[in-house]
């Protein structure tokens, strides 16, 4: 086991070269530099420009450096900021956008995981259709017309919530709901589906014959069965929704890292870019491993690291 | 079973939409009557008009054609790629099944923005580019979902029965790990067809879109955003055109789910 | 200990009175929406109206731009211009830092030195090439110490253009011309001092920005805010909403953008107010494109344009429409040079030129534009006037603003969109970009001799009349042979509370809340 979490570790760091490496070529094959304005600049200045932030110097040496400061993590100087670093904005971004991506997350999980086993307790009764609907409506509607809709309706026309912005609870309330739309109603038929399944499984119908009580058989055994998929998909979730959803932080007002890893690719800022992207892939990859240790506690069979082959 | 037919007809009536919608009308999706912006819904205008006086209804139906292929082009997409590689994955040696994995990781961990920025730069602006960029980002969880569901069918006893009876692995791989997670997989997909149509949204609100004066239902919703409090119509049908398509995948995809796996049958 | 007390009590019953006062008198913060994060607080290195609008906050520098549009001396006391219009001599008035420290001569000229440095990342330091040397001095070919820029004394500054230069005292007001504090921290140049008419108080980055009245401003005395917040929100129907619910007190220009989908409906409740800005929206055309070398062919698709039409249902914020390049401006009436939505004179030039080019038929012919509702919009007009006209076939083009520049800078375009706000109050700002084939603003493939030889005539030139004519003259000529194609001129939009009083905001972009109070 200790090995296996070595071993994954040690990939993980190489992944994360894998990725640095790419996103550095690709992000140098970005046409436009931080520095072209609409009222074009002259040579003489573009060139005091590329040299201060070297870019002058060749593509080895900028990469060496690169690889050099984000051993030690320090991502650099924004190009666009210019009195910020990456890690400045990272550190003032992440907070705001994993809170509220962690309000989602247990608005999606609570409300998906109670509406999926009733619905699958009450397979085919009004409960169940009601929750249905519930479900396919999250998923129907995309989360920018969902978020801008529950903006006019509850912050304008009924007046009961802020319009916008970062800070109080309530102020939280709208985006986390119109985050937390889609991932709850997959979490609901995800649940739904694999306890229907899991209940119907010759392993549970000998619990029942043992006389085992049903919460306990739905919780202990079914439920636990039946969570492996949603886990995936909520492991991989997470990296996405605390990382920040760029059209949530926009029409919010919210000062996350979803808006600024958009504007930085708009301004080609290179160093943000790559950072964020980074810091991206790290929370992914950790995320990752986490799920799958997670797979291998609920579901002994699937053994780590010694996959039957 | 009722729903399921429900949600087919459903799907194949906005089929019809794109098809023959645009024949259906006497206006043309790019032509501009300035002195007719924003009209309400009316007899001659069934959905209203746009920011530029064009008739709303000619230009759903145009835009059905380009949400419904760039969405089922793109699920086609990831689930050839998703089944392929998850399925040699959870049926390699682990060594190469660890690799495959791995590399999948990677990819997943590169932001799709940047890919895509990229690729539509290099190809320029365009459905294909767009396609490309949804399949390339979209394929992983395919993968994950089928890796993880195939591991767990082949521990199961019928299965491992086959392996030890000497099955070639393509067998295995189409006549006992694909039917038995065929549920899954059409789950998965019927859910990918909807984030296709979304992520173009979304890339359209980006300015990375299909080239105007065509447009998707995703652009017409981003058009329409701003117009929700004077000019409601402009965001509501798109969004109501999305929300059915979506529904009927949904409903479509539940349905056969029920029909092709006999344990929740029972 | 009595007199602690009574101390205390005195607070309590000042306390209470404020306190029994404050629903009568407004509090006097005003609430602004930056829309986005400023880059930089750095007066040598801002380039973006954001960051120039939070310096003018912060910092005074010779002049500053009065209500009436025009240079007001500041910090300068005395301004003595020489004979032949090229030396300024500036005597400063006594004030100081905001840390109590006096601002001297040195301070300017510190600061502008150091952005004409080779080595300093100043984008905008050729706005300084104005000055004596200046351009050879950053080029590094002639040593600072050749700078036509000397601190005669602690309160006195002596200036040397280049040439004479009309609109140089408005130039003076621009954040690149504040002086520095000598301390400056060159990493967080915001937590200098600085000698505006206030201070920044709190900076929460992406978020919220807080000044607060700067006691030790020489003209502290006609400040009345206690402060202003600048949030930081940049969705522009957000910001909107957010005025609507009374969580600010300003929306739209110069800083962001009233949604048009908003505009009609404001418009007839009469909410909008909308002032002249120094800013032309127009296409260019690259004339290197055989089709589009003949001007023929470029004013026809000149005058097919309807451009009320534009303005009337798709801008709709009573722009008026351009017949030419320049705007109005304080000394300038724009010059109407053509006729708007011509189609028949359009038609008869078109054939000419297609036999003159000894065509069959135009090719297809593509239009940029980068990424935006509003280009979007104007661009599929103009598509159907074109293909209405003369039957031609014309592709939209969409690009990230990024790659646009791009191929804008590389001349990889056929017919491109472009708003111009200018540097300065003065024709030139238009009309100098378009003077040399290879200038880095041109971009259009187009050159002419007189049009040359006319501004150059211009530059030398010390009766203002006869300059002012000197750039009518090449302004038709521009316009005769259309390497760009007016469209309208832009203006500023916005909405403000009824109790907003005394904002000043500059054809430029630059909104002065020095004076700003609220009742």
């Amino acid at each position: 086991m200790k090995r296996y979490f070595l071993g994954r570790i040690l990939s993980n760091i190489i992944a994360i070269w894998v990725i640095i490496t790419i996103t550095f070529f690709l992000m140098k094959g970005l046409p436009g530099d931080p520095f072209t304005e609409e009222k074009a600049l002259p040579p003489e200045i573009l060139q005091s420009l590329y040299e201060h932030y070297k870019l002058n110097d060749p593509w080895y040496i900028q990469y060496g450096n690169y690889l050099k400061s984000i051993a030690k993590w320090d991502l650099g100087p924004s190009f666009k900021y210019k009195s910020r670093t990456v890690n400045d904005i990272i550190n003032k971004g992440f907070p705001v956008s994993a809170l509220l991506g962690l309000e989602a997350l247990l608005l999606a999980v609570t409300f998906g995981l109670t509406l999926g086993t009733i619905a699958a307790l009450k397979k085919n009764k009004w409960q169940d259709i009601s929750a249905h609907l519930l479900s396919v409506l999250g998923i129907s509607v995309p989360s920018f017309i969902l978020a801008a809709f529950l903006q006019y309706l509850f912050a304008i026309k009924l007046d009961l919530l802020p319009v916008a912005r970062w800070g109080t609870f309530q102020q939280s309330l709208l985006p986390a709901l119109s985050l937390a739309a889609l991932p709850s109603a997959f979490i609901t038929r995800l649940t739904r589906n694999h306890l229907i399944e899991a209940l119907n499984q010759d392993y549970i119908k000998t619990a029942r014959s043992k006389g085992i009580g049903e919460v306990q058989i739905i919780i202990r055994h079914a439920l636990r069965n039946s969570l492996l998929p949603t886990i995936t998909y909520v492991g991989t979730l997470t990296a996405n929704i605390l990382t920040g959803s760029f059209v949530i932080e926009k029409i919010f007002g919210i000062p996350g890292l979803g808006q600024a890893f958009v504007n930085s690719i708009a301004n080609r800022d290179y160093t943000v870019i790559m950072g964020l992207t980074v810091f991206y892939s790290v929370i992914l990859l950790s995320l990752i491993l986490l799920v799958d240790l997670a797979y291998g506690w609920m579901d002994p069979r699937i053994r780590l690291g010694r996959a039957p082959s | 079973m009722k729903l399921t037919w429900f949600a087919a007809s459903l799907l194949i009536l906005i089929t019809l939409f794109a098809i023959f919608g645009p024949l259906l009308s006497s206006h043309s999706y790019y032509e501009t009557n300035l002195s007719l912006k924003n009209s309400p819904p009316s007899q001659e205008f069934w959905f209203g008009t746009d920011e530029l006086g064009r008739d709303m209804f000619t230009r759903l139906a145009w835009g059905a054609r380009i949400s419904l292929f760039v969405g089922i082009a793109s699920g086609c997409g990831d689930l050839v790629i998703g089944v392929l590689w998850g399925g040699i994955a959870a049926l390699s040696t682990p060594k190469i099944d660890n690799l495959l994995m791995r590399i999948a990781d990677i990819l997943y961990a590169i932001p799709y923005l940047l890919t895509v920025i990229l690729l539509m730069v290099v190809m320029g602006s365009g459905l294909f580019p767009i396609i490309l960029a949804l399949t390339l980002t979209g394929w992983i969880g395919m993968a994950r979902i089928v890796r993880g569901e195939f591991l767990q069918l082949k521990e199961q006893d019928c299965i491992l029965a086959t392996i030890s009876l000497g099955a070639s692995r393509s067998r295995i791989l189409f006549h006992h790990l694909i039917p038995n997670t065929l549920g899954t997989i059409i789950v998965t997909v019927t859910l990918t067809i909807p984030v296709a149509i979304f992520s173009e949204a979304f890339l359209s609100f980006l300015g990375l879109g299909v080239q105007a004066p065509m447009a998707s239902w995703g652009t017409m919703a981003n058009d329409g955003l701003p117009a929700l409090r004077y000019y409601p119509w402009r965001l509501f049908f798109p969004a109501l055109f999305i929300s059915i398509t979506m529904l009927s995948f949904n409903l479509l995809g539940e349905g056969l789910h029920h029909a092709f796996d006999p344990k929740s049958r029972r | 200990m009595g007199s602690k007390i009574i101390i205390f009590l005195l607070l309590a019953v000042g306390l209470g009175f404020f306190s029994c006062s404050s629903p009568k008198e407004r509090s006097q913060i005003l609430r602004i929406n930056l829309s986005s994060e400023p880059p930089t607080l750095d007066p040598r290195k801002a380039t973006d109206v954001t960051s120039n609008n939070v310096l003018i906050m912060l910092y005074e520098g010779l002049t500053r731009i009065g209500a009436d549009h025009t240079p007001k001396p500041a910090l300068a006391e005395k301004i003595t211009l020489s004979e032949n219009r090229t030396t300024y001599t500036f005597s400063l008035r006594k004030s100081l830092w905001s840390n109590g420290d006096p601002v001297t001569a040195l301070d300017f000229e510190r600061s502008w030195k150091q952005i004409l440095t080779p080595s300093f990342p100043a984008p905008f330091a050729y706005k300084l090439f104005l000055i004596k040397n200046g351009a050879a001095v950053k080029k590094g070919t002639v040593p600072l110490t050749e700078l036509g820029i000397r601190a005669l004394d602690v309160s006195t500054l002596e200036v040397t253009l280049e040439h004479p230069a009309p609109y140089f005292l408005e130039m003076l007001s621009y954040p690149l011309f504040f002086p520095l504090h000598a301390s400056i921290d060159e990493k967080n140049p915001e937590t200098s001092p600085s000698n505006g008419p206030f201070i920044l108080k709190q900076w929460d980055h992406d978020n919220e920005i807080r000044v607060e009245k700067n006691p030790l401003y020489w003209e502290a005395s006609k400040v009345t805010l206690a402060g202003l917040k600048l949030l930081i929100v940049e969705d522009a129907t957000t910001e909107l909403y957010m005025y609507e619910n009374g969580e600010l007190d300003w929306a739209g220009a110069p800083l962001s953008n009233l949604p048009t989908e908003f505009l009609p409906t404001l418009k007839a409740e009469g909410r909008v107010i909308t002032h002249p800005s120094n800013g032309t929206y127009y296409y260019k055309i690259n004339t290197q494109i055989p089709h589009l070398h003949n001007s023929k062919i470029r004013k026809a698709l000149a005058y097919a344009i309807n451009r009320q039409e534009i303005v009337d249902h798709i801008t709709q914020a009573d722009q008026e429409i351009a017949l030419a390049l320049v705007p109005n401006m304080w000394d300038w009436k724009s010059q109407v040079l053509f006729k708007d939505d011509n189609k028949k004179k359009a038609q008869a030039l078109f054939k000419e030129g297609i036999q003159e080019l000894g065509l069959l038929s135009f090719p297809k012919t593509f239009l940029s534009f980068n990424a935006n509702r509003e280009h979007q919009k104007i661009a599929q007009a103009i598509q159907q006037m074109w293909k209405e006209t003369f039957d031609i076939e014309i592709e939209l083009e969409t690009f990230d603003w990024r790659v646009y520049l791009d191929k804008l800078a590389k001349e990889n375009y056929q017919i491109a969109r472009m708003g111009w706000l200018a540097d300065v109050n003065d024709p030139i700002s238009f009309l100098d970009p378009f003077k040399y084939q290879d200038g880095e603003t041109n971009g259009t493939g187009w050159e002419n001799p007189h049009y040359i030889s006319l501004l150059n005539a211009s530059e030398v030139e010390i009766d203002l009349l006869t300059r002012k004519k000197l750039l009518e003259q090449a302004e038709e000529l521009l316009i005769d042979e259309m390497p760009i194609i007016p469209l309208y001129f832009i203006n500023f939009t916005y909405m403000k509370k009824p109790y907003v009083h005394n904002v000043f905001l500059s054809p430029l972009g630059i909104i002065d809340f020095k004076e700003a109070f609220l009742k």
